[in-house]
């Protein structure tokens, strides 16, 4: 195992290379670069799918009935009693495509395959029969799984790593570094020195709080001799709500969270922040995991009143939509896969997106468990239609509605006599434009409708209510001129009617037949009922599944639960995958490479943890805490694997040793991310205004940088250019680029310049006694040190000035560039 | 540091390095080269490329197949009559049902000694047929304009993944350090659908993103102009004050090679400042070479002057450039197709026979790939009366030079134009084809996503080897 997660030396400058070698020394075989490419889809869409499932249990690794195996090329042509069973030169009088016709022997006995199977068959057999050479870590279908694929590690239960006091260990502070010190000794390593004080305390307010200590800060730790000065300042930033905002932001990244639709119009959407705000709130009220997970999951099957769990169902809103989209039905099923994807990569830290085509190449995921999970949200219908309020707030206002309803019954009454003919127009217009199946799931009455039927006829209404010019486009200047009157005489009654409710994008599950979930290539269209990962479930039941009574401003409505049986399995504290993945997703965040460094990927594609036993530690401590994330960064912030300095005596050495840096041997340098830049711009121009939560700002709003609209499709942005990402997909790992186009937006861009030139009137507007103090102050805010007396007085000389002459005499716009190369310096826009 | 890690650490690099007389900066700017020539250090060809760049006209919108290059006579025929039962009637994207068929009132000539057709509506076009193939069998899957660009740039028509000219990037690297490899212009200062999406480098890092370029303005590319009231000495100053600042953090933190390459970076950004401006410099273009672009006519000069740009990139060495016409989805006839697309065919025509002419001059068009096509073609029925649907199922695009046989077709339609029946080529055949004369085979290109190996043409598609023997 050891010499497994260290990657040979490879002298490569490629880290592509480099990892496709560590691969092929992992694990023996030819690396994936020379994964050959003669493959054809339709096998494995098609061909291998219903060879394996109609043919292998009997014709396969465990049965070979008639001497036959057809699990391989060579099998079908050396065939059994009877023969080879495929002909490629006359192809077809293939005995294999005479069973499945029926002709002769008839295969598969338990009922003969579609025509649709046979002719795929036939198509394949007449083509060569071409059975694309694959490496042996190609697996065998659902019923094969081995006990090797039950052995993964991921799929493993948690183990309590056995941890023997060692008395030669005097640096460690808690179980993480006696775990990370081990491996060290391994390799004979010594783990670096404690990093400086005003390092650490940069490192910290950036790794809790996204945002840099402020001078006067810096210098209070500095001088605190107290043993508990550290912990204390933990203590006190994992309660600031800025906190909330830092590590909110990894988690929209995760669950590719954007303010705009996507697809070409990409608008914005005006309630969506909700959903972000209820992830800053999450963090910050260090919700249990499980809970987190539950609540955005299923939060509307959670039948309390509280209005932030219909928030959190915006989990299922954040994919990528058009109303615009005649293609109704394709829609809707790359919005449901896409989910299905997203919560594979976020909850399982599995790629479960292979499954959809095909069974998984190298997991142990067939192609069933993917439409298992996709069967969970099956039911989902998306809603528009539930206020942001508690019931109380909601009964206030249809109480006050109700006497505006009445006190106006008349004149809406005329309104909508005199629109209706437009909006029965502009219906009927709408819908035509549809394919006619989507039509008849459209006129289909509530009540008969089915859960697809529904979400058909959702796709149609947004349609209707968005497409350009709305209903009353080609109104008549008559009726205009009656409908302004009746307008005028409706808003006379305006101090009778209560404030809109505020809206938001939710959904529940609906409430009348659920549609069946179907794999689009089964030739059978055999129904997949709700279920799990098939090799964490060995009974292969369908999950159980209760349905839940929910209130709803209509009353009580059935819910299938499906979501919420979902989510308690995955915040289930025997699932080996949920809380590893999780708890490698924080430590990522805080050393710049998790200990998994395939976060989203805990598969045979992904990489091995390079602490196994230190990941199921920090899992286990972390249930048995609660599952509160907050508790988990106290343990990391006070190890000393954490505190160690950048700069190690040995670095050259054990660079060679460590070569993909996986050992923690020192600490990382780590450019800041996109919003971390951003935000500590503005905190150093004194610009950032801290406003906790609410709707979306213009990027040139000085508010901290996740409240910034953020549009899928616009990437020339400030944010963008530094790798924010845009939202199309779950991002566990944020590229970390060097372009010149940065750097062309830094020292040429008008933003970082304007925020310089605020800070120059800043600095010129304290009083600093001499030059000196300036430079050390400005220093101190932007890089969170003092300056080195060369670097002082390399500033001085950049002014024009002495150490000793007054600020006032400065230049404003040398200040401004002084200022403004102190953004651009590395020093700044990195951490040590 | 994941395993598709962006910037490359070298270790042994850094340590083979003495602090030699040639300045950290030279050596970082010579790393950061090596980086830009081989982004994600793939190897480059994977078998003899006939083409080196690619020129790609993207008429957006879509253009009718039925009156430029894909003549149907039946269609003319059965004019004004419902679509044939024997059609499965197509999902049309503005829904519009059994409109009745749409005439192309068009005059064909056939050109060259390839006796090509194309309609009057390209006459310049048509004059260089002999070097054009045209691919009449394409097909797509996006069915409106968002899906259907999305998925011409990046196989598919959902958002998310790279587009070509990131994958070219990827597998190719750039030939020239001072501009991006991956350029597009617009040929208004609009937006085209999707906006700057289209070339976005979908899960590859921002460095493989098409950089947008605006010819015709002060500031081609963003932010590449100095701040105002900041002069060359001034900008000097502020960046010798800076590099000192980023070797004292670099000399403290010796093992950190992306330092390094941040410091190369702004050496960089200076150098495409002022090599920009000269690559977009058209007068020093001869007056000849600016009339055989139709710089002097108002209808042509907008797109004309794009089409010169192109070649004045890719002769500096531009792997990729992308040149969207009729930007905003300009080509998109509904109603009046005859005025529409007799309009944007005249300032488009002149331009791109001009950029063909001027590539074949230099010597350029033998290993340039020029593309011309849009995210679909039009329904052979009508829409609004005189008007043409979206029509994913059959439409044309073109290829020129980069090793491509000129003066033949490749694939058909049905009868009408409606669906494409023989040797269909879907968008990812197409990419295929483009990755293969760039010597690039999409199987073997790879990207490693989040454990997976991501390929160009998401594992399908191949090339048409008609393209190159006929």
């Amino acid at each position: 195992m050891d010499n497994h997660v260290v990657p040979p030396a490879v002298s490569t400058r490629s880290p592509f290379l480099a990892a496709t070698l560590w691969f092929s020394a992992i694990t023996g075989l030819p690396a994936l670069g020379a994964e050959p490419t003669e493959q054809t889809i339709p096998f494995e869409k098609v061909v291998r799918p219903l060879l394996a499932k109609h043919c292998w249990k009997c014709h396969g690794a465990n049965q070979q009935k008639g001497g036959l195996r057809l699990d391989s090329r060579n099998g079908l042509l050396a065939g059994g009693e009877h023969g080879p069973v495929i002909d490629i030169a006359t192809p077809a009088t293939s005995l294999l495509l005479r069973a499945v016709r029926y002709q002769g022997p008839k295969m598969p006995p338990t009922g003969q395959l579609s025509p649709r199977a046979v002719r795929a068959l036939e198509d394949w057999i007449a083509t060569g029969a071409e059975w694309p050479k694959t490496s042996r870590q190609v697996r065998t279908p659902e019923s094969n799984f081995t006990d090797k694929d039950r052995d993964w590690w991921a799929f493993r239960p948690l183990r309590r790593p056995d941890l023997k006091a060692d008395r030669t260990d005097k640096w460690s502070q808690n179980v993480i570094d006696q775990l990370v010190l081990r491996r060290l000794r391994q390799h004979d390593m010594q783990p670096a020195p404690r990093a400086d004080r005003p390092t650490l305390l940069r490192r910290l307010y950036f790794a809790v709080i996204g945002l840099p200590p402020r001078p006067e800060e810096v210098a209070a730790f500095v001088q605190d001799t107290a043993p508990d000065a550290w912990e204390r300042r933990i203590d006190r930033l994992l309660t600031d709500p800025r906190y909330g905002e830092h590590w909110a932001r990894h988690w929209l990244d995760l669950v590719r969270y954007s303010d705009s639709d996507g697809w070409n119009q990409d608008a914005y959407r005006p309630t969506i922040w909700r959903y972000r705000d209820y992830v800053i709130n999450a963090f910050n009220r260090d919700i249990a995991y499980p809970h987190f997970v539950q609540q955005q999951l299923a939060g509307d099957e959670i039948d309390e009143d509280d209005p932030t769990h219909l928030d959190a169902v915006g989990f299922l809103r954040l994919g990528i939509y058009e109303y615009n989209q005649r293609d109704a039905r394709g829609h809707w099923n790359d919005i449901m896969n896409e989910m299905t994807d997203v919560a594979g990569d976020v909850f399982l830290g599995m790629s479960m997106a292979c499954a959809r085509c095909h069974d998984h190449k190298f997991d142990p995921v067939p192609q069933s468990d993917y439409f298992k999970l996709r069967a969970f949200f099956e039911p989902v219908i998306w809603r528009d239609d539930l206020p942001a309020a508690t019931q109380k707030q909601r009964a206030a206002y249809e109480q006050q509605l109700a006497a505006w309803k009445t006190a106006t019954a008349s004149i809406r009454h005329r309104i909508d006599q005199l629109l209706k003919p437009y909006y029965d127009r502009k219906w009927i217009s709408t819908v035509d434009k549809f394919p006619l199946d989507i039509q008849s799931c459209f006129q289909t009455s509530v009540d008969d409708r089915t859960s697809w039927d529904h979400q058909m006829a959702y796709l149609v209404s947004r349609q209707f209510l968005e497409e350009g010019g709305g209903p009353l486009k080609n109104i008549t200047a008559e009726d205009k001129t009656t409908h302004k009157q009746l307008t005028k005489a409706l808003a006379a009654f305006d101090h009778l009617k209560p404030d809109p409710l505020p809206t938001r994008m939710t959904a529940t599950d609906f409430s009348g037949s659920l549609a069946a979930t179907l794999i689009p290539d089964d030739p059978q269209q055999v129904p997949i009922d709700p279920g799990f990962l098939s090799i964490l479930s060995p009974t292969s039941q369908p999950a159980a599944i209760q349905p839940i009574t929910v209130s709803r401003p209509s009353g009580q409505v059935i819910s299938s639960g499906r979501r919420t049986a979902l989510a308690q399995w995955i915040g289930r504290v025997d699932n080996p995958l949920t809380t590893r993945v999780f708890v490698n997703r924080i430590w990522q965040q805080h050393f710049g490479q998790g200990l998994v460094p395939t976060p989203n990927n805990f598969g045979k594609m992904g990489q091995l943890p390079s602490h196994p036993d230190l990941l199921d530690w920090l899992a286990l401590s972390f249930i048995q805490q609660g599952w509160r994330s907050k508790q988990l960064h106290q343990q990391i912030l006070v190890s000393e694997t954490w505190r160690q300095s950048a700069h190690h005596p040995q670095a050259s050495v054990y660079q060679m040793r460590d070569p993909s840096d996986q050992l923690l041997w020192r600490g990382r340098v780590r450019r800041l991310s996109a919003e971390q830049i951003r935000d500590a711009i503005l905190s150093a121009s004194g610009e950032l205004r801290q406003q906790l939560g609410g709707p979306g700002v213009p990027e040139n709003t000085p508010r901290r940088a996740i409240y910034v609209k953020q549009f899928r499709n616009t990437n020339e942005t400030f944010l963008h250019a530094f790798d924010a990402g845009s939202g199309l997909k779950s991002i566990a790992v944020r590229n970390t680029t060097t372009t010149p186009t940065q750097s062309l937006l830094l020292i040429n861009g008008k933003y970082a310049l304007a925020r310089a030139d605020h800070l120059a009137n800043r600095l010129l507007a304290a009083s600093f006694k001499d030059t000196a103090s300036l430079i050390t102050f400005v220093v101190r805010l932007t890089w969170g040190r003092d300056p080195h007396p060369a670097e002082a007085t390399r500033c001085a000389h950049f002014l024009g000035a002495t150490m000793e002459d007054s600020p006032e005499k400065l230049s404003r716009s040398l200040l401004t560039d002084l200022c403004h190369i102190l953004f651009n310096a590395n020093e700044f826009l990195y951490l040590d | 540091m994941t395993n598709h890690a962006p910037t490359c650490h070298s270790v042994t690099r850094r340590q083979m390095l003495a602090r030699t007389g040639l300045g950290l900066g030279a050596v970082a700017l010579d790393w950061m080269r090596a980086q830009e020539k081989a982004p994600s250090c793939l190897a480059a060809q994977h078998h003899p490329a006939s083409a080196k760049r690619v020129i790609w006209l993207f008429m957006e919108g879509g253009p009718s197949h039925l009156d430029l290059v894909d003549p149907k006579p039946l269609l003319n025929q059965l004019a004004g009559t419902p679509l044939p039962d024997s059609f499965l009637p197509p999902i049309t994207a503005m829904g519009e049902k059994g409109s009745p068929l749409l005439a192309a009132p068009r005059t064909w000539t056939q050109h060259g000694e390839s006796g090509m057709w194309a309609s009057e509506w390209i006459p310049h076009i048509g004059s260089c047929m002999d070097d054009i193939a045209v691919i009449r069998s394409c097909w797509t899957n996006g069915i409106n304009h968002s899906g259907g660009v999305c998925q011409m740039n990046t196989c598919i028509n959902v958002a998310g993944r790279p587009s070509l000219g990131s994958w070219v990037h990827h597998g190719l690297g750039s030939a020239n350090d001072d501009l991006p490899a991956f350029v597009v212009m617009c040929d208004s200062s609009g937006r085209p659908v999707n906006g700057s999406r289209n070339w976005g480098s979908g899960f590859m890092p921002a460095s493989h993103q098409g950089v947008r370029i605006r010819g015709s303005s002060q500031e081609p590319i963003a932010n590449l102009n100095a701040p105002k009231g900041s002069s060359p000495l001034k900008q000097r100053e502020k960046l010798s004050l800076l590099q000192d600042f980023n070797r004292t953090f670099a000399d403290r933190n010796p093992q950190q090679s992306e330092l390094d390459a941040r410091i190369a970076s702004y050496e960089l950004a200076f150098r495409m400042q002022a090599e920009a401006p000269e690559a977009v410099d058209l007068t020093r273009e001869t007056a000849a070479t600016k009339t055989l672009y139709g710089l002097e006519d108002k209808a042509t000069a907008t797109f004309g002057k794009n089409c010169l740009l192109a070649r004045r990139l890719v002769e500096r060495g531009v792997r990729f450039v992308q040149l969207y016409h009729g930007t905003g989805s300009k080509w998109d006839s509904h109603a009046g197709i005859e005025s529409n697309h007799a309009r944007l065919c005249q300032s488009m025509d002149k331009p791109v026979a001009g950029l063909l002419t001027d590539l074949r001059q230099r010597g350029l068009l033998d290993d340039t790939l020029v593309i011309w096509g849009g995210e679909f073609g039009r329904t052979p029925m009508s829409e609004k009366g005189n008007g043409r649907d979206h029509n994913p199922t059959g439409f044309s695009i073109w290829m020129a030079g980069g090793g491509v046989r000129g003066g033949q077709t490749i694939g058909a339609t049905d009868p009408l134009g409606l669906y494409a029946i023989e040797d269909r080529m879907h968008v990812k055949d197409i990419h295929a084809s483009i990755l293969w004369l760039l010597g690039l085979n999409n199987m073997e290109l790879t990207y490693d996503h989040k454990g997976r190996l991501e390929r160009p043409t998401i594992n399908e598609g191949s090339f048409h080897p008609a393209l190159l023997s006929g």
